[in-house]
């Protein structure tokens, strides 16, 4: 099972719009129970140095971790 | 050596052959996607070169509205559409989001929440019976999530697909509602040139790297959001995360079958150049 990390509404709006590496943007979709989710590609992939710029060093290192749940396609 | 190249206004000297790092660079197109998007490898370049060149002689590049080679390793690097490589919405830049994988061969959605915006909205530059996008895959996997697409709300307008789903076919509709089904069929692998097509009102064309399969269903309007790639863009929400390494994708009006077969074999000749075809 892949293992995602949870987030809260407002700390994914904080994410929204920011990059992780300069280039690449965060937009944390939700899984299908309705959880905002964050992939551990991009989790990872933050330094301590861009949490900090971007304001979630407070609770970056406490996200939950959970199994993803995909929105999966309806066959219409 | 480039001489006196402004990219800020995409212009391009009048000039029979540029030399690059010993590379010549005869066609100006070519050389300003080669400039903007910094490769600095003389193979990726003379690669490019070659490509556009083949587009231009085989009467196809007229018809793209975004080019996406994937070439230079890097997601800065991919960001950019040969077409018009310049670093705006307007000219369709890329821009990724969440997880992606960039590497020489391409770049890959990590099947979670990655995805990339083309900027590219379909009512505003496709016509309803002449559309095309290309998908050059290079995964194998029955993972599912739709490889590209966008719609408007309640999917009345659709520009989708997914190369091979969870039960091993394809799935996709040009340009049409959910009002009647997604052509589909049989896939063996998903590792392949994909390609969808239309040419008319009342069919859409699916191409596997060669093979043409033709369904008959009626045309019925253009999504008004953009095109995602690595995902489905739902009304402005990025839905059905893909899996499948895109080394090469194309968008752009409805392509002949004389046409389809010219931009494969450009395509191909172009990744196996870059030693990643497959």
């Amino acid at each position: 099972m892949i293992k995602v990390k949870e987030l809260t509404e407002a700390q994914k709006n904080v994410l929204v719009g920011q990059t992780y590496d300069g280039v690449q943007f965060m937009d944390p979709p939700q899984d299908v129970n309705g959880k905002w989710i964050l992939s551990l590609e991009v989790y990872n992939a933050i330094t301590l140095v861009r949490a900090n710029e971007i304001g979630v060093i407070s609770w970056w290192f406490t996200l939950p971790e959970i199994d993803y749940n995909p929105i999966v396609r309806e066959e219409i | 050596m480039l001489y006196g190249y402004g990219i800020l206004n995409n212009h391009v000297p009048t000039l029979k052959a540029t030399a690059m790092g010993g590379v010549s660079i005869t066609d100006t197109d070519a050389l300003a996607f080669i400039s903007a998007a910094s490769i600095t490898n003389n193979t990726q370049k003379s690669a490019i070169n070659t490509f556009v060149l083949d587009l231009k002689s085989a009467s196809i590049w007229t018809k793209m509205k975004a080019i996406y080679p994937f070439v230079g390793g890097t997601a800065s690097q991919h960001r950019f559409n040969l077409k018009d490589p310049r670093t705006l919405d307007a000219a369709y830049y890329l821009n990724f989001y969440n997880g992606w994988t960039h590497s020489s061969t391409g770049a890959i959605p990590n099947g979670t929440d990655g995805y990339a915006d083309t900027k590219l909205i379909p009512s505003s530059i496709l016509s309803q019976d002449s559309t095309h996008i290309s998908y050059y895959s290079r995964t194998n996997n029955t993972t599912g999530g739709l490889d590209f697409g966008a719609s408007n709300l309640n999917n009345a307008s659709q520009l989708q697909a997914e190369i091979k789903g969870t039960d091993g076919t394809t799935f996709f509709r040009v340009n049409r509602s959910v009002g009647t089904s997604g052509s589909s069929t049989s896939m063996t692998t998903s590792s392949l040139f994909y390609m969808i097509n239309r040419m008319s009102s009342s069919q859409e064309i699916l191409f596997r790297n060669t093979t043409k399969n033709t369904f008959n269903y009626n045309s019925t309007g253009l999504t008004a959001k953009s095109l995602y790639l690595g995902a489905f863009n739902y009304n402005g929400t990025a839905l059905y995360f893909g899996s499948k390494e895109n080394a090469f994708t194309t968008i752009g009006d409805g392509l002949s079958d004389t046409e389809a077969s010219n931009l494969y074999t450009a395509i191909q000749k172009f990744n196996t150049t870059l030693s990643r075809n497959i």
